[in-house]
């Protein structure tokens, strides 16, 4: 094997052997291998998410005629960091009436929603979690956990405004999915597979400009999918 | 390493890292909670009886018509992986499936159940 060709695979081997030569099961070290390297995955993700905020911040700070945050750091780019220390040292409440389990689980479910979708995206050929022949399929089913987790957050926490906001939310989100999976269908038609590798792979002419549409909508469904400022329900 | 004990291994971290967020910001966060504290947020308005409140079963019947697309679609994945194998036949079909259940649709919106009013 190659170290050039597949990097994270000769690593991978070379650590696994390692926990082998202390005299760990072989099963064993080859999950603990895959759970340290999940770990290094998300904790990039997680980095770049920082800086991802930090952007949408400004960009939605510049549409609406603000500057956004520019106090820390060069263009405000420590912010994010001030914030998830403030987030941290804040006091976490539950109400009283709210129901307490699915109060406290709607944010994890959330966050995992999130997390999970990142076993099957490609990040290069031999630079994936695992290449799932149904890969498509279970970024759909991932990401619809965030619409579940909505759905909880707004109904447990006992607040009647809550309650039709996770309402209003989940309206929007239900009804972008429906064109999402169905221009989905395109590229499995085209590559013959559900399995993200094999549609990158197949991608000689480059599937935006054979269905330009296709990825229009996707996007746009997408954007709305993911809840984010530009297309929320209020 | 079977590939679903990979994506097992991934709901479990994926599940850790919110809960070790939540955790630290338990141990660092002060932890004096008080009746009006604790009371259900409503803005800073008294909250007038339960948030579990009714609502219209509209949007119960919307559920309904979007489980229907949803599982139309996922059926049409397995359909869509091979239509280059098998052609206009199942070019047909596909058609024929998805007028079936356009059908449904059709009728509910007849019956006037995607007005809200």
């Amino acid at each position: 094997m190659n170290f050039w060709n597949d990097p994270l695979k000769v690593a991978a081997d070379w650590l696994s052997g390692v926990f082998v030569g202390w005299g760990m099961n072989a099963v064993f070290a080859n999950v603990l291998v895959a759970f340290l390297g999940i770990l290094m995955l998300i904790t990039i993700l997680m980095v770049v998410d920082i800086f991802l905020v930090w952007i949408e911040r400004k960009v939605v700070a510049r549409f609406q005629d603000r500057i956004g945050p520019n106090r820390l750091g060069p263009f405000g780019l420590i912010q994010p960091f001030a914030d998830i220390i403030k987030l941290m040292i804040k006091e976490d409440t539950t109400p009283d009436g709210a129901d307490k389990v699915v109060y406290n689980l709607a944010p994890m479910l959330s966050m995992m929603s999130v997390l999970i979708l990142w076993a099957v995206v490609p990040l290069a050929p031999v630079m994936l979690g695992v290449d799932l022949n149904a890969g498509a399929l279970f970024i759909i089913a991932a990401g619809s956990i965030g619409t579940l987790s909505i759905i909880m957050a707004g109904w447990s926490s006992n607040n009647k405004f809550s309650v039709i906001g996770a309402f209003r939310q989940v309206a929007v989100m239900v009804s972008f999915e429906i064109p999402m999976l169905a221009v989905l269908l395109i590229p499995t038609i085209f590559s013959g597979s559900m399995g993200m590798n094999t549609i990158i792979q197949s991608q000689n002419i480059w599937y935006v400009f054979l269905s330009p549409l296709a990825a229009l909508i996707f996007l746009i469904a997408a954007i709305a999918g993911v809840g984010t400022r530009a297309l929320r329900s209020c | 390493m079977n590939e679903w004990l990979y994506v097992g291994l991934f709901f479990i971290v994926g599940l850790i890292i919110p809960v070790g967020a939540i955790g630290v910001a338990w141990i660092l966060g002060p932890k004096k909670p008080n009746p009006i504290k604790q009371s259900t947020y409503e803005c800073g308005i008294e909250p007038v009886g339960e948030g579990w409140v009714q609502f219209k079963a509209q949007y119960y019947i919307f559920a309904l018509v979007f489980l229907v697309f949803d599982v139309e679609t996922v059926f049409l994945f397995p359909w869509a992986v091979r239509l280059g194998q098998l052609g206009m036949f199942a070019v047909v079909e596909g058609i024929v499936f998805i007028l079936i259940l356009v059908a449904g649709l059709v009728y509910t919106w007849r019956k006037g159940m995607l007005e809200w009013a």
